[in-house]
């Protein structure tokens, strides 16, 4: 089996276990010898759960050479946000708060990925909370960006992106609020999908804001993305914004063809109202022309601006993440990171009425985008107006005054959207493009992004971080 | 569409309201914490002076209550 190991996908690796060409073990072997040699470069993991990883993966053979197989993730190695609880496996946040916290239970996506015969390698790092911004006094370094570890990888989901980019694991699950599954997929070259809401259950995992919260996967590739999420998809009783609507095959979706799809384009948002970078312009521009060639129409259309949606969403997490921290804050508050802290003080000043009418102002700015959504099948933009620069303390304030987030709006109105990269920076960092759809059509935003990906070399591109690090 | 409040209607919060504000929140908070409120408010405030308030009394908010939901009887 190749050298690279590491660096084939879950498509390719779950064929060879299948064949009986490549053991479990073996596999969970490199990817830990990997972390260990590369890991203390990107703090890309907070903790790493060696020992149950190569039992479950010793568990996974004994049953694939049995002949029982669990399906394409078995014997697949994974990782998760450190916000999912894992039974028995501490779970922080990274937070002082939670440094010590024991799950007693799994969340719903863990044991829906056990069941599935997947080996858990560790627990990834997040911004604290997965909203707080890197501080000074955070418990854990930030994570660095592969591709240059001079940068920093966007946030939340920090961790999971670095790690699917570096090859350190081949799927991980994030979490997504406003962006951060799929800014630090963006920042870091791979592939996030931030699902429906209500499509993944967030029963077990640590909250945000409970009306932005979505959980969901970072691969390398959208076929990768597909088939975690076969696994993850659906209906979950104990999840009280779970939907109850039928999950299709989302990987006889891919079938390499958006012929037909009409595809809207939201030009005022990165042109006018926070214009991208032009690198990051003229990589969306030769995005659309594959599109085009892989039989999309293309239309421009207008929505309300993003500060619109920024508004509405921010103001209805800051008293929903107040409401979850109020007696740490009012008890400890000096456990909290410095940019937490500042960022959810002011959620215990809202009135009930800014909520109120923020989430009523919600549900006008989710219509507009239905209303669109008449019109076109997709919505494509950039994921972010530039690429990941360097890692370095931020203003705290600038989460309030920045409202450049091409993302936020698809946690407003709880489409599906999906980053992937579209090429890379002179700097030799990664570009991105954000694919939208409507509600619970994940298949029709993969199937696009699939398309995308095999019609161009992206994905043969890879950071070389063993050469940087001279082993 | 609903309009947000008129800019006219917007009067910033001295930090003396603040720290009565703070303490109606249950907030007992440092100096340096009251701080870092302060500046954080400055930003927020703005925010949600943005938001529209003169909407049609039948505007429904984005998040109702769904009994019916299986996780809600448990």
């Amino acid at each position: 089996v190749t050298s690279e190991l590491h660096f084939l996908t879950i498509a390719q690796l779950s064929e060879l276990i299948a064949a009986k060409q490549l053991s479990p073990v073996e596999l969970t072997e490199r990817f830990l010898a990997r972390i260990d040699l590369l890991d203390d470069r990107l703090h890309s993991f907070i903790t790493v759960t060696a020992e149950g990883a190569l039992r479950q993966a010793k568990e996974a053979e004994a049953e694939i050479m049995a002949g029982r197989s669990r399906g394409r993730m078995h014997g697949i190695p994974f990782a998760l946000k450190d916000i999912y609880n894992t039974a028995g496996i501490r779970t922080t946040a990274s937070s002082r708060l939670l440094i010590n916290n024991v799950p007693t239970y799994n969340a719903t996506v863990t044991s829906r990925l056990y069941d599935a015969g997947a080996i858990l390698l560790g627990k990834n790092t997040t911004w604290e909370f997965t909203h707080g911004q890197p501080s000074r006094n955070d418990p854990f370094p930030p994570t660095r960006n592969p591709w240059n570890t001079a940068n920093h990888t966007e946030g939340s989901s920090t961790g999971s992106a670095a790690a699917v980019a570096a090859g350190l694991v081949p799927a991980t699950m994030g979490s997504d609020t406003g962006g951060s599954i799929r800014e630090p997929a963006a920042a870091c070259g791979v592939v996030g999908l931030k699902p429906t809401y209500g499509r993944v259950s967030r029963y077990g995992v640590l909250p945000n804001s409970f009306s932005h919260d979505h959980c969901g996967p970072i691969t390398w590739t959208v076929e990768d993305c597909a088939i975690v999420m076969s696994v993850i998809a659906g209906f979950d009783p104990l999840c009280t914004s779970s939907a109850d609507v039928p999950v299709p095959n989302y990987l006889s979706a891919l079938t390499g063809s958006i012929a037909g799809h009409r595809v809207g384009i939201v030009r005022d948002w990165f042109e006018i109202e926070a214009p991208a970078t032009d690198e990051m312009l003229v990589a969306f521009e030769e995005s659309l022309m594959i599109l085009r060639e892989l039989g999309a129409s293309i239309r421009d259309v207008i929505l309300p601006p993003l500060q619109d949606y920024q508004d509405a969403k921010k103001t209805i997490a800051m008293a929903e993440l107040f409401s979850i921290h109020a007696t740490d804050l009012r008890t400890r508050a000096h456990l909290f990171g410095d940019s937490l802290r500042y960022l959810i003080l002011c959620g215990g000043l809202l009135r009930a009425e800014d909520y109120v009418q923020a989430t009523r102002w919600r549900q006008e700015l989710a219509s507009a985008m239905r209303v669109v959504f008449r019109e076109v099948d997709l919505l494509v933009l950039p994921t972010m107006s530039s690429p990941a620069g360097k890692l370095e303390e931020i203003p705290h304030e600038s989460f309030l005054t920045d409202t450049r987030a091409y993302t936020t709006p698809f946690n407003v109105s709880g489409c599906p959207a999906l980053s992937l990269c579209n090429g890379f920076s002179t700097s030799g960092m990664p570009l991105s493009l954000q694919i939208a759809g409507r509600p619970f059509e994940e298949a029709t935003v993969m199937r696009a992004g699939d398309a995308y990906e095999k019609a161009t070399p992206w994905r043969k591109c890879r950071p070389n971080l063993v050469e940087e690090v001279g082993a | 569409l609903a309009k947000p409040i008129s800019s006219s209607r917007f009067v910033p919060a001295s930090r003396e309201e603040l720290a009565v504000m703070a303490k109606r929140a249950g907030l007992d908070l440092s100096p340096e914490h009251f701080d870092q409120l302060c500046d954080a408010w400055k930003h927020v405030e703005q925010m949600i002076a943005r938001i529209p308030r003169d909407r049609p009394r039948l505007d429904e908010p984005a998040q109702t209550f769904a009994p019916w939901k299986e996780g809600l009887s448990d």
